[in-house]
């Protein structure tokens, strides 16, 4: 049978009642738990999974699908409304997402972010059916250097994101890779930098330090300046959704899946760096590149496809080769482990139905997602209406309860505590923070990228180099980084050359 | 003032509810939801077996028992949890033999002597394994290339220190010279070999079931004293002519060490009639897990053995 | 937008007196002096114990050193960006590194805020979730400036159940239930919203 009268197939069996149903409730779910800042959508596959034990096995796949689709769009509700990332994914949401809240044009920031994930997420569930089995064979080429030159990339990005000051970013940058060394090392298992404290030994978990420093600290300006974040009467005029924003933002959003979908396919790679690295690329190739950060749609839209862009693609190597790249496909391996499938080549000739009704509830799911999600948005941006103080209390509850919420430990929640404190310091001396965060999410993968790939390959420093992919990307890296400071590097040039000829005539 | 007395409302309403609940004992252990830790993130070995068990024990012990992820330090930050919560028997916790293991690198607060093993429930043996295309079809052949090539051929295992170290070592003692390469990430180890990035993996069989029975993967020697029922055809180490440490990958269930007798007795009960349920059994089969329970005392001790044999060969 | 700061600068312009040129050098030196003394004493802070490992190739210190000596090099380089930025202001027009307030801002009310942080973070895990988090509701508000009692307690205890509701009952989420007589009161308390 052909691909198309597979996928004909799989229709007819995810639009039956019990598995429309399934999907339904899996992506309010989802979207949900994704929104909370304290229960990630990880969490609510983990909590779902002995529900899924009653179900046949693919309505147990649909509904983990489900939450798994509504979950990574869940988390950027919240980025845009409040400036919390509900998963760390929706990062870059509240970078251009939360400046278009505060113009009250938080309406329009909601519509682009569900569009472009749908779209993303949409793009992607095609990629997932039509070429899942090249691309699996492509993706087990990647080894730790790989993956290692995959998260330089990533890192390389951050000078993008704030290129006019690159210095502070980059030392902000290289401040979170250490912060994320606290703890206990995966290679040799030895505890670095606890200062004494067992409690140390956890480590600093990046969800943790996100929360503290944008959630915490934001609060504590909004009761500091006693701002109002109820949109006014004009700024609700600005903020109504128009088709034209859309087809303003198309571009971004065809760049941001594309380069989720490529991403996701990589195990380890996952959301978070997709839609990082959607939005370097992004700020680069936009006209407003230059005035990212204060709320431009193609900023907000990139990202938001690209990490849903993910969501698709990462099931590539879990259904072709029995790989779970992420916390969230390890769920439904063992999921489809505890019905007794067995993922993996053997999974499309044995039993076609099942791969390719969840190739086509993938599909539905993107599209059922734009409802689910404009449900529950709606329902958090009436949580804008409330005064300032009270929704800072809650804000801030929130953050605390999410912090605790990720390892379920009362360490974190001081950690959270610390770095609000940091971060309000940071905000009011203008230090940049997103690099920081950033390091603190890829610093770690990238040290276990680079250790592996050492052991493994006789400590041979070149092969970082000499192998093709690894090459590529880190030329492409390298290409990167110097397109992007290029305006930095003439402006310092010049003005060292202004200053040099100044001192001449005087 | 009116705030004031409310204040000594509160104060009053809380003074109250403390008198009723000081009374409860354990005649009627359990009443309330049990914790169970499990001492890593979701999605993995320890946190699909603690969900699965949790169920079952629901059943039996007739409250619900949510499920609590606690990962870090190993599995270090959940103990410490399951250490400084009331030893009450409404906290159970994941105890693991890659935590033990890593009490002796020197990481977490805790000892064996915090915990009472109620129940080992699952251990098994680790495995050699190699991808179906390797040019390895035996495992005469992989030794005899390793003693040929000392330190040419690569394993991927879960790091440095753990037990897969250890097998590593004591093989390299006797000549057989593999390079170990630490993965972290359980997904890219089992990766590792059917890339072919690295000629073997050192594994527990129930981790990588799905790549055994697509005939993915091959295995060539378990590391056990007797061959695996599962897998008859797989010679153990000793047949192979080496001298190994046998240490198993387990997975007990605990509770703080001042449990009382009665309660613990109680769980201990539960545990038991839960390994030998219809749900149980399956799911140990399919994870090759199976074992006859070991409780109490006796796997105390066996855990307390198991940390010592670690231990013994880092101070070497 | 920076015109305005450029003219007071050339208004005050006179030649600097030594003690006043000593603070500029220090006020913008002093953040990267932190970072670069900071980033020399760390190492030897990085393991609490002698390491008993068998190193291969690259030991644990290998990966944080270098970012350390990253962070070194490039705290040098902002120090010596700043001299020679505070040389070349002081050759041209002198402006004030430190940008203006724009908005109010009111940081009695911002370090009011912080100390009920932290005191929430200390309360957490002594006296439980349900306690601590309506006393944070309360506070938090009556600093926001709502003044009104009966909205006050409506808004912490409604908002202190629903959180609990949501995260305790629903997500089984084991927030913190305090210490002792506290660890019985929440006990009690989540039975009589039927959470337990």
């Amino acid at each position: 049978m052909s691909t198309f009268e597979l996928l004909g197939m799989g229709f007819q069996n995810a639009f039956a009642l019990s598995a429309l149903l399934t999907i339904v409730i899996g992506l309010m779910l989802g979207v949900i738990a994704g929104a909370l800042p304290g229960v990630s959508f990880v969490n609510a596959m983990a909590m779902a999974l002995p529900f899924t034990y009653s179900m046949a096995p693919t309505q147990a796949m649909l509904f983990l699908g489900a939450i798994y689709v509504g979950g990574v769009f869940g988390g950027s509700i919240s980025a845009i409304i409040i400036n919390v990332p509900g998963t760390p994914a929706s990062l870059p949401a509240c970078w251009d997402g939360y400046p278009m809240t505060q113009r009250g044009e938080v309406r329009r920031a909601l519509a682009v972010a569900i569009l472009a994930s749908a779209i993303g997420g949409l793009t992607s569930a095609l990629v997932l059916s039509f070429a899942a089995a090249p691309f699996a064979v492509f993706a087990l080429r990647f080894s730790q250097p790989e993956f290692f030159a995959a998260t330089v990339l990533g890192l390389i990005s951050v000078i993008a994101i704030s290129k006019d000051r690159p210095i502070v970013s980059l030392l902000s940058l290289f401040l979170g890779i250490l912060i994320g060394t606290v703890g206990v090392d995966p290679q040799y298992g030895v505890a670095r930098f606890t200062f004494g404290a067992p409690a140390m030994q956890s480590g600093i978990n990046f969800v943790v330090v996100m929360i503290g420093l944008f959630a915490i600290s934001e609060v504590i300006d909004l009761i500091a300046t006693n701002r109002d974040l109820r949109p006014s009467k004009a700024a609700s005029a600005r903020g109504q959704v128009s088709l034209r924003d859309f087809w303003e933002v198309r571009g971004a959003i065809a760049r941001g899946s594309g380069i989720g979908s490529i991403l996701g396919v990589i195990p380890g790679a996952g959301a978070t760096p997709g839609a990082v690295i959607a939005y370097g690329i992004e700020k680069q190739v936009s006209r407003d590149g230059d005035k990212f950060g204060t709320g431009i749609m193609a900023g907000l839209a990139a990202p938001e496809a690209a990490k849903n862009a993910t969501t698709g693609s990462a099931m590539v190597p879990l259904l072709t080769l029995g790989i779970p790249g992420s916390a969230a496909t390890a769920i439904m391996l063992a999921a489809m482990m505890l019905h007794g499938v067995n993922p993996g080549p053997l999974l499309f000739l044995n039993d076609p139905t099942m791969v390719y009704t969840i190739f086509a509830a993938m599909i539905l799911a993107n599209i059922l997602m734009i409802f689910a999600g404009i449900g529950v948005a709606q329902f958090f941006s009436t949580l804008m209406k409330t005064p300032p103080a009270v929704l800072g209390a809650f804000i801030i509850l929130l953050s605390i309860v999410g912090a605790y919420g990720v390892r379920n430990n009362i360490f974190d929640v001081y950690v959270c505590l610390f770095f609000g404190l940091v971060g309000w310091v940071m905000k009011r001396t203008g230090f940049p923070t997103a690099p920081l965060v950033l390091g603190v999410i890829l610093g770690p993968l990238a040290e276990r990228y680079f250790m592996t790939s050492l052991a493994n390959y006789n400590q041979d420093w070149t092969v970082f180099f000499t192998r093709p992919i690894s090459g590529t990307i880190l030329s492409l890296a390298a290409v990167f980084a110097i397109w992007s400071l290029w305006p930095v590097i003439r402006a310092q040039y010049r003005s060292v050359v202004l200053l040099l000829a100044g001192r001449a005539g005087s | 003032m009116t705030k004031f007395r409310r204040t000594l409302f509160g104060s009053v309403l809380i003074a109250g509810a403390l008198a009723m609940t000081g009374a409860a004992t354990a005649q009627d252990y359990p009443n309330r939801p049990i914790e169970l830790i499990v001492t890593f993130g979701p999605g993995g070995g320890a946190d699909v077996m603690g969900r699965q068990i949790a169920q079952i024990l629901e059943a039996d012990l007739g409250v619900s028992i949510p499920v609590t992820n606690v990962g870090g330090a190993s599995g270090n930050a959940g103990l410490t949890r399951l250490r400084t919560s009331p030893a009450d028997g409404y906290t159970m916790g994941t105890l693991i033999s890659l935590t033990v293991a890593s009490w002796a690198s020197g990481i977490g607060d805790n000892t064996l002597d915090d915990f009472r093993v109620i129940g080992i429930v699952q251990s098994t043996p680790s495995f050699l394994f190699v991808a179906s295309d390797s040019p390895f079809e035996t495992a005469e052949q992989l030794l005899e290339h390793a003693r040929a090539n000392p330190g040419e051929l690569t394993v991927a295992t879960s790091g440095y220190g753990t037990q897969d170290d250890v097998a590593l070592i004591t093989m390299a003692d006797q000549g057989v010279d593999m390079v170990n390469v630490p993965f972290s990430a359980p997904g890219e180890r089992y990766a590792a070999p059917l890339g072919g990035h690295t000629d073997v993996i050192y594994e527990e069989p129930g981790d990588v079931g799905q790549f055994l029975e697509s005939g993915e993967y091959r295995s060539l020697m378990i590391f056990a004293a007797e061959r695996h029922p599962e897998f008859p055809d797989v010679p153990t180490a000793g047949e192979l002519g080496l001298d190994m440490v046998y240490l198993n990958t387990f997975r007990t269930l605990a509770v703080p060490a001042a449990t009382p007798d009665d309660v613990f007795a109680r769980l201990e009960a539960a545990v038991i009639a839960a390994t030998e349920t219809d749900q149980w059994q399956a799911f140990c089969a399919q994870t090759y897990t199976c074992l006859e329970p070991l409780t109490g005392d006796a796997a105390q001790e066996e855990v307390n053995t198991f940390y010592h044999a670690i231990a013994a060969q880092l101070d070497d | 937008m920076s015109q305005g700061r450029i003219e007071t600068g050339a208004a005050n312009e006179r030649a600097p007196t030594l003690s006043q040129l000593m603070l500029s050098i220090i006020s913008r030196v002093a953040l990267p002096g932190g970072f670069l003394a900071a980033a020399l004493i760390l190492p030897s802070y990085m393991f609490d114990r002698p390491l008993r490992i068998r190193a291969r190739g690259l030991g644990p210190d290998a990966w944080p050193s270098v970012f350390l000596n990253a962070i070194v090099a490039i705290s040098l380089f902002w120090i010596i960006a700043e001299l020679w930025a505070l040389y070349a202001s002081h050759k041209r027009k002198r402006t004030s590194p430190i940008q203006q307030e724009i908005e109010a801002y009111n940081y009695s009310k911002a370090a009011a805020g912080i100390c009920l942080l932290l005191a929430f973070g200390w309360l957490l895990p002594n006296v439980g979730f349900p306690i601590s988090a309506t006393l944070f509701i309360f506070c938090w508000c009556f600093l926001g400036g709502i003044r009104n009692p009966v909205a006050l307690i409506l808004v912490s205890f409604v908002g202190m159940i629903t959180l609990l509701w949501v995260f305790m009952g629903l997500a089984l989420m084991p927030l913190s239930r305090g210490t002792g007589v506290f660890d019985d009161f929440t006990v009690w308390f989540l039975r009589l919203v039927r959470i337990y």
